[in-house]
């Protein structure tokens, strides 16, 4: 009898991702403040269209069964259904992340008639106050038109994916009944201050009475619901959330991104936690299997500051992506630590060594919110030209 | 209906299994569920089943000791429940 | 010694009449009678049978949701 628990094998990484998150453009039609990819413009380096193919022909052979498409926007490239295609035919099955504008009656049409797809929509609100204030005016009615059109076309079972924030944490109950008026399945998520979520992080981010609102609905009302098993840090409140409960970046998931980077995943768009790139010798698989960030990730991991708090079992430390992009070290609590270990880290961490995203594709674009205007950084990306 | 020793069973033809070092990982394509089989011995055994009359023949085959066959039984249970093993 | 002298039965390898060879019955060395074997025989007779029920000690299989690890959208 094996003496270790899944987690503790999973840890130590397995010989291909069991699902991995490929971001296929960073072109966006929108500018969500959060946008963990700060995405908006093409890369002039995006993957084409045989190399994309290229990649899937590589994840079958690894045996990735499913794999998460996004961006910045998806279905903006092209060739975008040849690529779900190309998936379909190598038996890769496929869930991509869209903000709706694409999915128009036609075109969702044409996904109900494809296998192994399945779809999430964005959205951040119950309604277009909530919603467009994170996502931009006119992005709630999209989404809801890009339900119906599903719905419309017998597309079956879709997700609705929330990043919950300090304005829409009391909606949760309207999301779930939003979600059950369309037989779709809810997914909640948490917000990390990644890409352009470090600029609106202060204001977005739950509050400590909030994580608390969360966690216990979860475990009250969150017997369908996904989350991508991204709220483990919430588990120091006592009983443990469903889910592996760690973090699998570069242990069984990671992000390949617009032109062919791979990262540990799609929250760590940063130097430090790139792996390499597949355009090179020995494609994704090399890196996968022998990158010296992979293979750091996949040692047993200290406790380091947490190792005096009896909750580490339960929270595993969070997030390192939080982590980082707060300035805080990869070994000491999470900025959002339950018991408050990370407050005071996140206030004294000096604001001019705190990273920042390696790359930023954001469009310079007027900010409609007066109040999420004055952070710094929004303003400065507001004055580029 | 629950798994006895004496079911007849196969590996649903929608189902894939990838070898890890431990075991294998069970996909099945159909209903998406994901299963880890956590020892090389019940991974032997999923694999052929469909080749013998009853379980009991295929844990025998694979030399697995009666000790343990319970726990095989409730392992056979559960991907039954996931549709990753089928009754003939 | 008393026959239920459980330790020192543990250690002394325990005859059995065998029924296999050239005689039809002869005596076969057998391996020490561990002590859960021996709590078993010397349990008192008029005592209900206990059901040998095995333990299922190996978890040998877990199903994981794909939405279940951390680190995909």
């Amino acid at each position: 009898m094996s003496g270790k628990t899944l987690a503790t094998q999973l840890k130590a990484g397995l010989d291909a991702p069991i699902c991995l998150t490929w971001e296929i453009t960073y072109a966006c039609n929108l500018q969500c403040v959060h946008c963990l990819s700060s995405s908006g413009t093409r890369d002039p380096r995006e993957l084409s269209t045989d190399q994309a193919k290229a990649v899937l022909d590589e994840l079958r052979d690894l045996q990735v069964f499913y794999i998460n498409i996004g961006g910045g926007e998806p279905m903006i490239r092209k060739d975008f259904f040849e690529i779900l295609e190309h998936a379909e035919a190598n038996d890769i099955g496929v869930k991509f992340s869209t903000n709706g504008t694409y999915i128009t009656a036609e075109n969702a049409r044409r996904l109900a008639a494809m296998n192994y797809l399945d779809i999430q929509i964005s959205l951040d609100g119950v309604d277009a106050v909530t919603n467009d204030a994170v996502r931009g005016k006119g992005s709630y009615a999209t989404a809801i038109a890009a339900m119906n059109h599903l719905r419309d076309a017998n597309f079956g079972q879709f997700k609705i994916s929330v990043v919950v924030t300090r304005h829409n944490v009391d909606q949760l109950d309207e999301f779930k009944a939003l979600a059950d008026s369309y037989g779709a399945q809810l997914r909640i998520t948490r917000l990390r201050p990644s890409g352009r979520g470090a600029d609106t992080w202060d204001e977005l981010h739950p509050t400590q009475q909030q994580q608390r609102q969360i966690y216990d609905w979860l475990m009250k009302h969150g017997e369908n619901v996904l989350t991508g098993d991204s709220f483990f840090h919430l588990n120091a409140f006592g009983e443990s959330l469903p889910g592996l409960n760690l973090c699998g970046a570069g242990r069984v998931v990671c992000l390949i991104d617009p032109i062919g980077d791979v990262y540990a995943c799609p929250f760590v768009i940063h130097d430090q936690f790139k792996a390499g790139s597949l355009l090179g010798d020995g494609g994704f698989t090399k890196v996968w299997k022998e990158s010296d960030l992979f293979l750091s990730l996949r040692e047993p991991e200290s406790e380091g500051a947490c190792s005096a708090c009896g909750s580490y079992d339960a929270c595993q430390g969070g997030c390192m992506a939080a982590k980082f992009f707060t300035g805080i070290p990869l070994d000491g609590p999470d900025p959002e630590c339950v018991t408050g270990h990370g407050e005071e880290l996140v206030k004294s961490a000096t604001v001019s060594l705190i990273p920042k995203p390696s790359m930023d594709h954001s469009r310079p674009v007027k900010i409609n919110t007066p109040r999420l205007a004055s952070s710094k950084e929004a303003v400065q990306r507001m004055e580029r030209v | 209906m629950s798994i006895t020793l004496e079911t007849a069973c196969e590996l649903n033809p929608q189902v894939a299994l990838r070898p890890e070092s431990f075991g294998a990982l069970a996909y099945h394509y159909g209903n998406r569920k994901l299963v880890f089989l956590k020892h090389p011995d019940v991974v032997a055994v999923v694999r052929d089943v469909a080749d013998y009359a009853t379980l009991q023949d295929a844990l025998g085959a694979h030399d697995i000791q009666p000790s343990r066959w319970p726990s095989f039984v409730e392992a056979i249970d559960s991907l039954a429940a996931s549709d990753i093993i089928r009754v003939r | 010694m008393s026959p239920f002298d459980t330790e020192l039965l543990a250690v002394l390898p325990t005859l059995t009449l065998a029924r296999e060879g050239p005689f039809e019955y002869c005596w076969q060395v057998m391996e020490p009678t561990t002590t859960a074997q021996i709590s078993e025989i010397a349990q008192d007779t008029d005592s209900v049978k206990q059901t040998v029920h095995q333990d299922v000690t190996e978890l040998l299989v877990e199903e994981i949701s794909i939405d279940g690890m951390c680190g995909v959208y």
